[in-house]
C-alpha cells in the first residue's frame, strides 16, 4: 500500500518538495539528485527545501512562485508559515 | 458511454433530478419552511431560502434560477408576509416556466402551525404528481457540472484537483459545459490562465476580476486561507491557488460569468463570485455553500467537490460528488466520500485511473444513483447579500 516515492518535487525547477507520507525525524530523504536527512517529524504535504536559502528567496512549487522566505533555511529544512509570506494576501 | 437521461423541462433543458423545493422569502419564514420540508426530506424535497428582510437583486436572480433550474419539479415559497422579497415576481416567474408553484404566506394562513399542515398537504400532491415523470435520454453536452474545492490541503493540488482537472478535459471534449470558481483562488495564477483565453480581451477581464478579489481581500483584511489549511500544509494564499487551479484542466478557458449567468454553450468558464463596486455585505463567500449555490444558479446539474483536510457537506437541489485528495482523511472519512483520489498517493494509481473512476461516478449520479451526500440528506443552502455589474462585453466571446 506504500508508494515508492516518499517526497515529489512537482516541477523541475522547483525549490522545494511535498512528503508524500507522514514521515518521522532520521528519514533519509532521496528526491532525485538530492539527498537529505529529516530533522524533523513532518506531515503529509510538508514543503522542504531541495537547496539551502537565504531569506528573501522566492520559493518555487509548480513551476511559480508561492511566496518568499523571511529566514534562512538548510537543505531539507521544512517551510511552512513560520519563515514563508505571501506576495500577494497576508492573512493573520 | 452509457446512455444518460433526465426530466425535461418546458424551456428544453433537462434536470437530473425532480426536486420539490420549500424556498423561505425570509428568516421569519425560514423554520415553518424547515417544518414542512423535514418529514419529506428523504424523498426529494430540499429546503432553500434568503433570509434578508431587504430587497437585494443579486438575491432575487439567485432565488429565480434555483427556483426553474432543471433539477427542480416544483417549488413552494413560504413568506412571512411583511419581507420586500418580491414574491409575487418570483411565483410569476416559476409559473411561467411550467412548474407548479404555491405561495403561503404566515399572516394570512393562520400562523406556524396551519401553514406547516397546508404546506406539507401541497408538498405531498405534487411529490406524487413529479413522481409519475418519466426521464428521457439526455446527451453529455445538455450537462453543465461545476467544480469547486472546500477544505483544502497540499494534497488538494496533486490529486483532487487535477482529477477533476483531467475530467473537465474530457467533458469539454464532449461538448459538456464546465464552470469552476472562483478568482480569489486564482491569486498569483492570472496570466497562466489568461493565456489559456479563446481571445486576448477575454484574457484581460479574467486579470481584472483575478484583481478585483485581491483588492476585496486586501480591504477586508482575509483571503479565502483559513487556519485548517495552514494545518494542512499549505502556506500562502498563492500556493493555495496552484492547487485550486488545478481543476480547470488544460483546455481553452471559453468566457467569464457571474452568478445567475448560464453559460451560452459548451466548453469551459470560470465563475466569477466577487461582488463589484466598493466592497459591500462582508465577506463575499462566507463558506463553501455559498459558491455551490451559486454553481447551481449557473445551471450546474452536479457538482464535483474536492476536499483535503475532510468536508462532509452537500447541497440543495443538485448533487455533489466528494472527491477526496488526502488518503488519511478518506480513511478517517470514508462513510461521506465518494471517490479516493489519494490514491494517486497509496496505491500508485494513475492521474488518469482516477479520472476514470470519476467520470463513471459522475454518468451513475447523472442516471439517479444517489452521492454520499445525498444518502445522508446533506441539503445545504446558503444566500447572503452581494452587488454585481452586468457582464462586460469580452466576457463571452463567440457566442
Amino acid at each position: 500500500m506504500t508508494s515508492h516515492l516518499a517526497v515529489l518535487r512537482i516541477h523541475p525547477s522547483d525549490n522545494i518538495c511535498v512528503a508524500l507520507h507522514p514521515m518521522e525525524a532520521g528519514t533519509e530523504i532521496d528526491c532525485g539528485s538530492i539527498q537529505f536527512v529529516l530533522t524533523q517529524d513532518i506531515r503529509l504535504g510538508a514543503k522542504l527545501a531541495l537547496m539551502p536559502m537565504s531569506a528573501g528567496a522566492t520559493i518555487l512549487k509548480f513551476g511559480e512562485p508561492i511566496g518568499t522566505l523571511t529566514e534562512d533555511v538548510e537543505l531539507g529544512g521544512y517551510v511552512h508559515t513560520h519563515n514563508l509570506k505571501s506576495e500577494y494576501v497576508h492573512h493573520a | 458511454m452509457p446512455e444518460l437521461s433526465g426530466y425535461l423541462r418546458q424551456d428544453g433543458r433537462k434536470g437530473i433530478r425532480n426536486i420539490v423545493v420549500v424556498a423561505y422569502l425570509v428568516e421569519c419564514a425560514h423554520h415553518v419552511a424547515a417544518e414542512i420540508t423535514l418529514p419529506l426530506r428523504e424523498n426529494g424535497v430540499h429546503l432553500v431560502g434568503f433570509p434578508g428582510c431587504y430587497p437585494n437583486a443579486y438575491a432575487h436572480r439567485m432565488m429565480e434560477n434555483i427556483s426553474t433550474h432543471p433539477n427542480v419539479g416544483a417549488v413552494l415559497l413560504v413568506s412571512l408576509g411583511c419581507e420586500s422579497f418580491a414574491r409575487q415576481e418570483l411565483a410569476e416567474t416559476i409559473a411561467a416556466s411550467g412548474r407548479p408553484v404555491e405561495t403561503l404566506v404566515i399572516q394570512e394562513n393562520g400562523g406556524t402551525r396551519s401553514t406547516i399542515e397546508n404546506g406539507r398537504s401541497w408538498v405531498k400532491d405534487v411529490r406524487a404528481q413529479l413522481d409519475t415523470q418519466e426521464r428521457v435520454p439526455m446527451g453529455v453536452e445538455e450537462l453543465v457540472f461545476g467544480a469547486i474545492c472546500g477544505g483544502s490541503d497540499a494534497t488538494s493540488g496533486l490529486t483532487a484537483n487535477p482529477a477533476i482537472g483531467n475530467v473537465f478535459d474530457i467533458l469539454v471534449e464532449q461538448g459538456a459545459t464546465c464552470i469552476f470558481e472562483e478568482t480569489g483562488e486564482l491569486i498569483g495564477c492570472e496570466q497562466h490562465l489568461a493565456r489559456r483565453c479563446v481571445t486576448p480581451e477575454l484574457g484581460d477581464e479574467v486579470v481584472a476580476s483575478i484583481d478585483k478579489a485581491r483588492k476585496c481581500y486586501e480591504t477586508l483584511g482575509h483571503g479565502s486561507f483559513a487556519n485548517g489549511n495552514a494545518e494542512g500544509e499549505l502556506t500562502t494564499q498563492e500556493e493555495k491557488s496552484m492547487g485550486a487551479y488545478a481543476k480547470s484542466g488544460f483546455g481553452p478557458l471559453h468566457g467569464l460569468i457571474k452568478p445567475g449567468d448560464l453559460p451560452p454553450g459548451g466548453g469551459l468558464y470560470l465563475l466569477d463570485v466577487v461582488p463589484d463596486g466598493e466592497v459591500r455585505f462582508g465577506f463575499p463567500n462566507i463558506v463553501d455553500n455559498a459558491e455551490i449555490g451559486e454553481l447551481i444558479a449557473c445551471g450546474c446539474h452536479l457538482i464535483l467537490f474536492s476536499t483535503g483536510r475532510g468536508s462532509v457537506v452537500g447541497s440543495a437541489v443538485s448533487p455533489v460528488i466528494k472527491i477526496c485528495g488526502n488518503p488519511q482523511t478518506y480513511e478517517k472519512l470514508s462513510d461521506d466520500m465518494d471517490l479516493n483520489a489519494g490514491a494517486i498517493l497509496t496505491d500508485n494509481l494513475t492521474l488518469p485511473e482516477v479520472g476514470k473512476q470519476l467520470l463513471a461516478l459522475a454518468h451513475e449520479t447523472v442516471n439517479g444513483t444517489p452521492t454520499r451526500s445525498e444518502g445522508l440528506c446533506h441539503q445545504e443552502f446558503i444566500l447572503t447579500y452581494k452587488s454585481f455589474e452586468p457582464l462586460g462585453p469580452s466576457c463571452l466571446p463567440g457566442f
